[in-house]
């Protein structure tokens, strides 16, 4: 909200720095957004009286007008403005004036004429929106004075944050009431003054409430013979600066006491309210309305709506009528001023769209006891600017039950000084306490508080505990560490895993990513990962665009999105992972979010150093990053499994493995499919590893012993087979280590290899066994033995051809 | 033969002290001492020589030898150090040029700031509570003493799943506060960080995800001057300890009283405000937390009896505290995933 401050020193004086007054709000719990210096208008734009308006001899369009600015001679200014008559008071800037936009003006001349400065529009001078013709001032003023130092003019406004439980600072009086009560101040809340003529609101106004649940309280007033114009200057500038448009002087007078005292009021055009008879109901189904905004709109039971026998002309609390809109032929007005249940006016402005400065105000709840004051003062201004006569009379009709249901809190010191840690005498919690403007009186160990009519946040015992420690800043209270026992923070299983990972896939030379938990379907159906693999997609409802139409089954979806970036921006390599989540219903629709480990790796390794050149990713890069990984876990190589894995949708089927760790599945890796890296307009090869965490947890010892170190050397033996290329060089290692041998230490593939002499389709694999007793050193010749019997059962089990 | 011993021994250390190179040397070495060297043939022939003779002999012909070898030594040692000399003179290795690269990954900043933030908490004794993403209304909201059609959710725009009524992405870390107690009884120091969304456009200042670290604390005494304690001294951690810290009521319904927690602002120091400075616009202070005394209503909720214990919750952006510590000018970029921005961060 805006508030204009010589605004607000019309209900309360501050004596001091705007700064000091922004603190004190501030740390009252009204935060200031920012202070904005407005109408500050160069001294050189004066008040000007016209005092001949003439036709220009050489142009059509120009006039040449004489201008008393309070000098001994009348200037002579050349305009092109419609409307231009002696007499007029207007403002003028003088030559070497700054325009509140930047412009200087300058002394011109018009075909032959020379104008010594410019009439102004009011938004030449940021006074308005009007820029087709010249600012004519309302009153009479002393033509020279600047302009700067008319009353209204020159302002400061302060924009301040107002938290939803505090509708009562939405007003220049609840920002009033604020100051006076943190500073002590005195608040003066003049009432209006009110004349009454003429014919009875009764006779020609009837109000009926059929839904007093949801409309407790209904004023309403007439004024005749209005006039409706535009409303004065004075008023048109506090509505701008307090953030809303001019319309006319009967809207603007209402949207002036709604901002002044916080109560939303609506006029209607008398004529054209049925008979004058208002019945606030709830809409019947399929009901329809044309909103001021002209859109016409299909109501539901929910929404409150005035209605005259005809049908609806307003909906309650948040948007007038086309219908009964106030326009220039209208004379009378209904004016109206209500309590509407914040929940109702809520659910309609949230279900039409349609938040409007009234509904914001209705839905933080208004004073029940400032509805007819602030009748009272709109009927008192229109009275004054546009002419009309209030008839007199209130037509209401109160339920009666408005604030009934707020009985007094009680209060305990003892209660206050626990929560806030710091002792409160009795009679400062008083003190504070009269100071927001509730009653109170003692009771027991504390006191019994009413709370003042405009502060429906004030419920329970807390509530009041908080006003104390506010009114005295928070800054009071002493700073304080727990009385608790000594106790251990624990980190917790799953953080220390994940940390443990992060820093092996680091190691690993992978870089971290965070990305966004969304992605759009068709990706998803794509990419479902391994953690993701039985879980149906979850849609998001209400999503901003499709590319967060529903949560990832897989962290894969967005690495492989940031990969496409990275490479739109020139990146040649991509090593990276995530620690995240899959979202999704499992087959029993209970939803789930699994975490998973996922790596993807792309392009091309940089080279080491010269000499060695940059190489392309490949399947044993992305192998070699889950073997440091699984390493690293202490996961013994031996009892971690490498099976091909075939068809899975989103892999090559050639070049994906099922990961597992002690005979369980925890994963799998390969190269994204070919169909998607292209879909995704992604390079041939892409390769993308997803663990599912909690089973990797599972499988990783919980503690490490130390293995005693070899105290024998060991003796290794080559050996090297032939075989077809589809052979797996997993099953040699397999067979020799089913041996469980002791005395076999470990095996290894040294070499692959394919070509001459080999013959094609053949491959040649090296392995390297080494032998090792943990008792003494070996002989030569048990290690032959022992070779020879390895190479004797590998031959018959495969029928090798190997050659040692 | 002593003669012709003393001639051997003269030409042999003449021999040894004339090779240049070790190879040189060996040659010589062979020639005298090899097996057919004629130093050696000279100790075979001592079988030749009387018995009455072959002590006085073969002392001669040791001390001949012994001499040689010390002479064969000396040599060696001295065309060793030659070597060392002309290999110190000559090797260069051109130091400007590249190391071998070894492959170096990057944590990401979040990552990085949320364990340190976890990690003050847990050494004042506060443990990690997680909680799920997905949640239900009721957790997030009404638990929370938010009522239905009340203006405060409309401070926390919710995306809604196609999955029931009320299944929602959780706007907050607070409904993990309603897990933790339902499931625990006090005395309570938790600490939850974790993933949260809002319905908003992925822009400068926003994004539809981003990430809280919440706590809270229950006990039988914990005040409003302890919440206010606790948190000065985690920021001081955290921020420095030239860090000013200020309390200002706010709203949330979850909380009561409420308080906002700013920092002094890095740049520019808040006793001397800089009207002009970006990190703050000017105001010298920072909004880094909000906090408040758990509101009876939720004591309540989770079956707690507000007259026999009462605690203090707080939460903070790690996202935002993200951006601020790292100068990253554009919320953004911590999703992007723009590596050449990753690899910024430490290891």
């Amino acid at each position: 909200m805006h508030v204009p401050l010589s605004w607000l020193a019309e209900f309360v004086t501050w004596r001091g720095a705007t700064a000091a007054l922004v603190d004190r709000l501030t740390m009252a719990g009204l935060e200031v957004e920012g202070v904005e210096e407005v109408g500050r208008l160069d001294r050189r734009i004066r008040v000007g009286r016209l005092t001949a308006v003439e036709a220009h001899a050489g142009a059509d369009r120009l006039q040449v007008c004489r201008v008393d600015v309070g000098e001994r001679a009348p200037l002579a200014v050349v305009s092109a403005a419609p409307g231009l008559a002696a007499g007029q008071p207007v403002p003028v800037a003088l030559a070497g004036a700054r325009l509140p936009g930047g412009r200087t003006v300058e002394t011109a001349d018009f075909r032959g004429v020379a104008s010594a400065g410019l009439l102004c529009s009011e938004a030449e001078l940021d006074l308005g929106d009007d820029a087709s013709r010249v600012l004519v001032f309302d009153d009479a003023l002393a033509p020279g004075t600047p302009l700067v130092e008319l009353p209204g003019i020159a302002d400061s406004v302060v924009s301040v944050e107002v938290t939803p439980n505090r509708g009562d600072w939405l007003s220049i009086l609840g920002v009033a009431r604020e100051i006076a009560a943190v500073t002590g101040a005195r608040l003066r809340h003049p009432s209006p003054r009110l004349r009454e003529r003429g014919a009875a609101a009764a006779r020609e106004v009837s109000v009926r409430v059929e839904a007093p649940d949801l409309c407790p309280r209904y004023c309403a007033r007439v004024v005749r013979e209005v006039t409706i114009e535009p409303s004065p200057l004075w008023l048109r500038l506090r509505l701008r600066r307090a953030g809303m448009r001019a319309v006319n002087g009967v809207v603007d007078a209402t949207n002036h006491v709604m901002l002044e005292r916080g109560q939303p009021l609506h006029a209607f055009d008398l004529a054209r309210v049925a008979e004058g008879r208002v019945i606030v109901r709830r809409a019947a189904a399929g009901e329809r309305m044309t909103t001021l905004d002209g859109v016409e709109r299909a109501l539901v039971s929910d929404d409150l709506v005035i209605a005259d026998p005809r049908g609806p002309v307003a909906l309650a609390g948040v948007m007038g009528g086309q219908d009964s809109e106030v326009a220039p032929a209208t004379r009378a007005l209904l004016l109206e001023s209500a309590w509407f249940a914040p929940a109702a006016v809520r659910r309609t402005a949230r279900r039409t769209g349609l938040q409007s400065q009234a509904s914001y105000r209705f839905e933080r709840r208004v004073d029940p006891a400032m509805v007819r004051e602030a009748l009272d003062c709109v009927a008192a201004l229109i009275a004054r600017l546009a002419g009309g006569r209030v008839a007199p009379g209130v037509v209401q009709q109160d339920s009666g039950t408005l604030g009934r249901d707020a009985p007094a809190i009680r209060l305990r010191t003892a209660r206050t000084s626990a929560l806030l840690g710091t002792g409160f005498p009795r009679g400062e919690v008083a003190r504070r306490v009269r100071a927001i403007g509730a009653r109170c009186r003692p009771n027991g160990q504390g006191l019994l508080v009413t709370p003042p009519s405009w502060r429906g946040d004030l419920r329970i015992e807390e509530d009041l505990i908080e006003e104390v420690a506010r009114l005295g800043g928070y800054d009071s209270i002493p700073v304080t560490l727990p009385e608790a026992a000594v106790v251990s923070g624990e980190l917790g299983e799953t953080r220390r895993f994940s940390r443990r990972v992060r820093r092996l896939l680091v190691a690993a030379g992978l870089t971290e990513m965070v990305t966004l938990s969304f992605t759009d379907p068709e990706t998803n159906r794509r990419l479902p990962g391994f953690v993701g693999r039985d879980l149906v997609p979850l849609a998001v409802k209400n999503p901003l665009s499709s590319e967060t139409g529903e949560l990832r089954r897989s962290p894969l979806s967005g690495l492989v999105r940031a990969l496409r970036t990275n490479l739109d921006l020139g990146a040649t390599f991509v090593g990276a992972f995530e620690l995240g989540k899959g979202y999704g219903t499992d087959p029993g629709g209970v939803r789930r979010e699994p975490r998973a480990v996922t790596v993807l790796l792309a392009g091309t390794r940089p080279p080491e150093g010269l000499g060695r050149s940059a190489a392309a990713v490949d399947f044993f890069d992305l192998k070699g990053v889950l073997e440091s990984l699984l390493g690293g876990l202490d996961v013994d190589p031996a009892r971690v499994g490498w099976r091909p894995l075939g068809e899975v949708g989103f892999l090559h089927p050639g070049k994906a493995v099922l990961v597992e760790v002690f005979g369980a599945a925890v994963g799998c890796a390969g190269a994204l499919h070919p169909e998607i890296a292209q879909g995704c307009d992604l390079p041939a090869e892409v390769w993308v590893a997803e663990l599912d965490f909690e089973k990797l947890g599972a499988y990783v010892p919980r503690r490490v012993a130390v293995r005693p170190l070899p105290r024998f050397p060991a003796v290794t033996r080559d050996l090297a087979a032939v075989v077809d290329e589809a052979f797996r060089a997993g099953k040699i290692i397999e067979e020799i280590r089913a041996l469980a041998n002791p005395q076999i230490e470990s095996v290894r593939v040294f070499d692959c290899y394919r070509g001459a002499p080999i013959p094609p389709g053949r491959k040649s694999l090296a392995y390297s066994v080494s032998y090792r007793a943990a008792d003494r050193t070996l002989t030569d010749d048990e290690v032959n033995a022992l070779h020879a019997a390895l190479l004797e059962r590998l031959k018959t089990r495969f029928h090798l051809e190997l050659r040692v | 033969m002593q003669t012709e011993l003393a001639a051997l021994r003269t030409a042999a250390v003449a021999a040894i002290e004339a090779a240049r190179t070790e190879a040189e040397l060996e040659a010589v070495r062979v020639q005298y001492l090899g097996k057919k060297g004629s130093l050696t043939t000279v100790v075979r022939g001592l079988r030749d020589v009387p018995a009455a003779e072959r002590p006085a002999m073969g002392a001669l012909v040791n001390d001949a030898k012994q001499a040689v070898e010390a002479a064969l030594a000396g040599a060696a040692e001295r065309l060793a150090r030659e070597r060392l000399t002309r290999s110190l003179a000559e090797e260069r290795v051109d130091v400007t040029l590249p190391g071998r690269a070894r492959l170096r990954g990057h944590v990401h900043p979040l990552r990085l700031l949320e364990d340190e933030i976890v990690d003050i908490f847990v050494s004042m004794g506060f443990s990690v509570a997680d909680g799920p993403e997905i949640e239900d209304d009721y957790h997030n909201f009404g638990a929370l003493n938010f009522p239905p059609e009340h203006p405060a959710r409309d401070m926390q725009d919710t995306l809604f799943l196609d999955a029931g009524d009320d299944v929602l992405l959780r706007t907050h870390t607070s409904p993990v506060q309603i897990r933790v107690m339902k499931a625990q009884k006090p005395p309570l120091r938790v600490i939850v960080p974790g993933t949260v969304y809002r319905r908003d456009e992925l822009d400068p200042t926003h994004s539809p995800m981003f990430h809280q670290i919440e706590g809270f604390m229950v006990d039988e005494r914990v005040s409003f001057a302890d919440l206010k304690g606790t948190l000065t001294h985690f920021l001081r951690r955290l921020f420095g300890p030239e860090t000013a810290v200020r309390f200002q009521p706010t709203f949330f319904p979850f909380t009561e009283p409420s308080a906002q927690i700013d920092i002094s602002c890095p740049s520019c120091a808040a006793s001397a405000a800089d009207r002009t400075c970006r990190v703050c616009k000017g105001k010298g202070w920072l909004e880094t937390m909000g906090s408040g005394m758990i509101h009876p209503n939720v004591l309540r909720a989770v079956g707690y009896d507000p007259e026999a214990v009462q605690g203090f919750a707080f939460g903070m952006g790690v996202d935002r505290i993200a951006l601020r510590r790292y100068g990253i000018g554009d919320l953004r970029l911590l999703f992007d995933n723009d590596l050449r921005f990753l690899a910024q961060f430490e290891g």
